[in-house]
This record gives C-alpha cells, structure tokens and sequence, in this order.
C-alpha cells in the first residue's frame, strides 16, 4: 500500500502539472500574445506573466516579439535623378504594430520571416526616393541644397506606408548608413582631386609670391619717400640757415668795401695753406723790401740771414 | 472433496502474507516471483533515488554567476521579478527556478559603454596598422570592403570614430530593442555620413576639425532621442580620425607643404621691410641731421664773419689805407710761411716780364728748376 501511495502522489503531481501546462502559457515581457478563440482572434494582450487560456481546439496563443527590430538592406547601386549612380545602404527599425496581419503575412509569424519581404519593399522604395533627388541633394556644402535629412525622411514614409497596410509593420525610423560611389567611379574621383590639390598648390605658391613682392616694393616704396621727404626737409634747413645768413651778413652792408677786402683776404689764405707754390713779383709788398729801397720809403731793412732765399738781385 | 476445498483455501491463505516470508513449500513459481518482486522493489527504490536526483540537478541548474561588467534581471513567467532595487542584480553569484520558471537576461550596466563606427575606413585590421602592414591602396575602393565617405564638394575621404555613452535606463536598453548598441553604432555612422556630406574636404581634413566632430556629435544625440535610445553623451567621449585616401594623400601632402612655403615667403618679405623700415629711418634722421650741421656751421661761420667785420670795421674806418696795407702785409707772411716753393721774379730794366720754366710736381721733392735770365 506504501508503495501505491506513493506511485499514486508521484502521479497526481504529474498529472497536474500536464494540466497547468495544457492550461496556462507565459507572456514574456517582450512579447505580445494574439489569442484566437475557435479560430477567432481577440485583442492582443500586452501584460507580461503567467495567463489562463483553453488548450486547443478551443483556443490557440501567437506570440509576437514587441521589441524594435534591426533591419539592414543591402549595399546596392541605384541611380539619382540627374542619373549618376549612388550606392546607398539604409538601416530601419521596426515593430510589430498589427499582430494579426503580421501573422497572416509571415509564416508562424516570426521577425526572421518578414525580412526578404522587408528587403524587397526597401529595395524598391529606395529606388523609387533616390530617383526623385538629383546629386546635390545627397551630398552639398551648401546646407539651403543638402536634403539628406528630407530624404531619409522622404524615405521613412514611402516605406512606412505599405510595410503598415500590407505587413502590419511599423517602420520607426529609417537612416542612411553609408554612402558610396561605383569602384570605377571613385578612380575618377582621385583623378580629380589630385588636380584639384596641384591647382591648389600653383595658387599658393602664386599668392605667397604676389604678396611677398608687394610687401616688398611697398617698403622700398616707403624708404624712398623717407629718403626724399628727409632729402627736402635737409635742404629747407639748409635754405633757413642762408636765408638766417644771410641776416647776419646785412651788418656787411655797412662798408661793402672792407666786407669784399675781408673776404678776398681770407679767401686767399685759405686757397694758400699748404703744398703752393707761389710765384710773385717783386714789387709784391712786403717783398718790395728786398728793393733797395728809395728814399721816399721807409729805412732800408736789408739784412743778411733773410730768410727768403733769393736770386740775385741785378740791377 | 471437502479436503481438496480445505486445502486450496488454506494455499491461497498462504499465497496472500509478504513475500520475503518464504513458503514452507519452497515451490519454483514461489521463488521465481519473490525475485521478481525484489526486483521491482529494488528498481522502485533507485527510480526513487534517480528522481530525486534528478529533481536535485535540475534545482542546482538555476545557478548563474553575473560578470563584473554587467547586470542581471529575472523574468519570472516572462515579467521582471521585483522592483526598485531588488529587480537589477549586480556582479556575483544568484540562483533563480531554472527554465521554464525563471529566465535570466543580461542587461548592460550605466557604466560607460563603447561604439566604433564601421563605415568610413579602408579594410584593416587594428593589428595590421600597428604594425604598419595595412593592405597597400589599389587604384580604385571597393565598396564591398573599403569604406569611405562622400564630401560635399563630391570629394572621398576616411572617417573613424569612436564614441563613449552611458544608458540612463537599462531595462529599457535591454527590453524595447532586440539590439540597441547597434542602433547607436548605426547612429554614429549615420552621424559621420551626414556630416561628410555637408563638409569640403578641405574643412573637414584641416580647417574646421572642431566643427564636423560638433556636428557629428549633436547628429547622434539628435538620432539617439528620436528613436528613444535613453543613453547620455559628452562631448569628450567622441574621438575622430579623418584621413585623405591613401590614393591622394600625397598630393594633400604637397598643398601643406606649398602652404608652409606661402607662409614663409610672406614672413621674409615681411621681416625685409622690417628692416628696410627701420633703417629708412635711421637713414632719413642722420640726412636731417647733416642738414643742421650744415646749417649750424654756415651759421657760426657767417657769424663769425659778421663778428670780425663789425670788430675791424671800426680800424678800418680810422685809417683805410694804413688797415689795408697792414692786413695784406699780415697775410701774405702767413702765406709765405706756409706755402713750399717761392719764386721771385725781378722785372728788368728793359721793362720785359722775364720767363720762368718750373718743373711742378706733386711729389714733396723740390722740383728741378731752371732759370733763364733774360737775354741782354
């Protein structure tokens, strides 16, 4: 009998928990549950936990992950409207915002399942945006033209619309990841801007040159206005001196005679002072003396040890 | 046959007590069964064992450990178990009811968390730039592999970045996205595409570094509190390298070098005019200079002049004659004293000038000298 009993508690135990099981189901908290009644779904319950439901037939539960779903598309060329190609790569988030047609679009409504039907649909949306936009409304220093920000918007609605009415899906928000151009393209590309820099260059050196030399003659410019303008200023000091001078010589006014004798005097002995050799008259006072003197002159001076070499005086 | 009854009765009286009690008999079937049922109740006994065991393990399993760099929530039947303080678990040992009661879930920490961005930059490793073997550039990149991005003036150039956050509310973090950090990679990605986009390659490589890690920077807080991603930034945590391709790199090398030449040739022209200034001025003041000595000395000179004349003039007035005979007299021992050579010429009798030949020359020797007498 103690052996019954407990086979028997062993049982029981068993029993019910098949019954909790068959009975009940878990919402996680990231999750939300459709429950279908006889194939008839219900609003879709949000609080997570331990819940109460009829087994199948009579009633099934759909779990669907509520989170914000990651989804890349694929890194591929499509063309802009001023037809040059552009490699664009968007990232989306999403969520399940209709259970029901979510499930009824994707097998065992799974995340994993609606991503080639999410691709498809970028795909096609962003053909169909990136064709409105020329060039320069991807890429512009001119912030009035760039529309990056318009298109991933632009972007975000186009696809929104149908991932909603045909997926149950909500796009949250759509963003371009990278931009690229085709391989051949970008060889171009350093074509250009090795010239762009060598130009660069040629106009560095240029200006650095022009400027230099400007600096330059400016200051030689300068200089010899100094020099002029000193120049000038020398020779008005000079003109005020004679002009101050000349003031001075008005007291020579007073006997001209002896003014022009006074200056003829010095003259001659400064023309005289040194390395002259003078070849004179005798008559020349005071070498007249050297004459025997007639009686009308003075007493005759006539020495030995004159220190006038002489010729012999003939007579 | 009451006897046969009897003893049937009586056997099936005995077949009813326990086993282990063995039957006086001793029969086969008796032996054989008794086996059995040892058998079965040793067998009970280990399932017993087993499933207690079993029941054992599968408590034990709900042991985890939570790493230092992280926290731990536990989802009892799928809802977070506690509240406040008691719902995030931090590093060390728990337990919880194993699958399908408890669930563990990591959830990051507020610790500064890291993202690199992964556009924008040729294919590498960290080890092979290290160690400098990066693949050598082609001719071209690959969009498939090389990263990079556009300019606004259509050029290419290398971003990197690399950004630090913190979540402000990790439950969330962990619970509203299926993977939340990559949204903040991508945010920072996208952050450095739209930025190149507006940028010259000029500004962005050297002019206006500030600028784009500004811009960058407001991008992925503008992106982060759009999608609800709950993290806190600071402008210290976002670091950028931004490089030329490898392709060009050279000829942006060039246009610092032509630069650095601009720069200097401005600052010798500037340092020559420097010079040229200052020693215009020196130049100017001493010409000015010279011109008040000139001044100065004409003046002292006619001065003087003027002082020795009003000083004579008075002798002079008193006898002209005898002044004037005097002052030539003067002058002329002065000049004879002073000068080298002296010639006299008598004039004959007969009235003639006579000739004189003199050899001058400017050496102090006396000049060799003839003197012809006049013919008689």
């Amino acid at each position: 009998m103690k052996r019954n009993s407990i086979t028997l508690v062993v049982g029981s135990i068993l029993l019910v928990l098949f019954l909790v099981l068959l009975f009940s189901y878990q919402l996680r908290v990231t999750e939300i549950a459709v429950v279908t009644t006889f194939g008839k779904p219900s609003h879709p319950s949000f609080d997570p936990g331990w819940k109460f439901r009829w087994p199948w037939p009579i009633q099934n539960v759909y779990k669907f992950d509520k989170r914000i779903q990651n989804f890349e598309g694929k890194f591929e060329q499509t063309s802009t409207r001023d037809k040059r190609p552009l490699l664009v790569l968007l990232y989306v988030g999403w969520t399940i915002s209709d259970p029901q047609l979510f499930f009824t679009s994707f097998r065992d409504g799974a995340v994993t399942a609606a991503e080639p039907a999410l691709e498809s649909l970028v795909r096609t949306k962003k053909h169909e945006v990136v064709g409105q936009h020329p060039f320069s409304d991807f890429v512009s220093t001119d912030t009035n033209k760039l529309k990056f920000l318009q298109i991933e918007r632009e972007l975000k609605d186009a696809i929104a619309t149908q991932a909603r009415t045909s997926y149950g899906i909500e796009i949250k928000f759509v963003g371009i990841k990278q931009l690229a151009l085709p391989e051949s393209i970008t060889q171009k590309v350093f074509d250009q801007m090795q010239s762009e820099r060598q130009t660069e260059v040629l106009r560095l050196q240029g200006e650095g040159e022009a400027q230099a030399k400007n600096i330059r003659s400016a200051a030689d410019r300068e200089l010899n206005e100094i020099l002029a303008k000193a120049d000038a200023e020398a020779t008005r000091i000079r003109g005020e001196g004679v002009a101050e001078a000349t003031k001075s010589l008005a007291v020579l006014q007073q006997n001209p005679e002896l003014a022009i004798f006074l200056m003829k005097v010095s003259a001659l002995e400064q023309s005289l002072k040194e390395r002259s050799t003078l070849v004179l008259d005798q008559r020349t006072p005071p070498f007249d003396l050297l004459q025997l003197p007639p009686s009308s002159t003075g007493p005759s001076v006539l020495e030995g040890g004159a220190t006038a070499p002489k010729t012999g005086a003939n007579k | 046959m009451s006897d046969d009854i009897n003893l049937q009765s009586h056997l099936e009286k005995q077949k009813a007590p326990p086993p282990p009690v063995e039957p006086p008999e001793g029969h086969l079937e008796d032996s054989g069964s008794r086996a059995l049922s040892e058998a079965l109740r040793s067998s009970f006994l280990v399932l017993k064992f087993v499933m207690v065991l079993l029941i054992l393990v599968f408590l034990a399993s709900g042991v985890f450990i939570v790493g230092p760099q992280e926290n731990a929530i536990i989802l009892r039947f799928g809802k977070p178990k506690g509240t406040g303080e008691r719902l995030v678990l931090g590093p060390g040992l728990h337990w919880s009811f194993p699958r399908p009661i408890d669930e563990v879930v990591r959830i990051p920490t507020k610790e500064l968390q890291t993202v690199v961005s992964t556009i924008g930059w040729y294919q590498t490793t960290e080890v092979q730039e290290r160690a400098r073997t990066e693949p050598p550039p082609g001719p071209s990149l690959n969009p498939a592999v090389d990263g990079y991005t556009l300019t606004g003036d259509g050029n290419i150039i290398h971003v990197r970045g690399t950004l630090r956050y913190r979540i402000k509310n990790p439950l969330r973090y962990s619970l509203d996205f299926v993977n939340a950090s990559n949204l903040v990679q991508n945010a920072l990605n996208n952050a450095l595409v739209f930025v190149s986009a507006q940028y010259g390659v000029d500004n962005a490589l050297r002019l206006d570094l500030a600028g784009f890690r500004e811009k960058v920077l407001a991008r992925v807080e503008q992106a982060a509190n759009d999608q609800h991603l709950g993290i806190t930034l600071e402008s210290k945590d976002l670091t950028l390298s931004l490089i030329p391709p490898r392709q060009v790199n050279e000829a942006f090398e060039r246009v610092q070098g032509a630069e650095q030449e601009r720069r200097k040739a401005i600052n010798d022209a500037i340092g020559y005019a420097n010079q040229i200034r200052s020693r215009a001025e020196g130049d100017a003041a001493s010409i000015i200079n010279a011109g008040h000595t000139d001044r100065n000395r004409l003046l002292a000179a006619i001065a003087a002049e003027a002082q020795s004349f009003s000083s004579q003039l008075p002798h002079y007035q008193q006898n002209p004659k005898l002044f004037v005979q005097r002052l030539q007299t003067e002058t002329l021992q002065r000049i004879l004293t002073n000068s080298n050579d002296k010639f006299f010429l008598h004039q004959g009798s007969n009235g003639k000038t006579p000739q004189l030949r003199i050899e001058l020359n400017r050496e102090p020797r006396r000049p060799a000298s003839t003197n012809t007498p006049p013919a008689r």
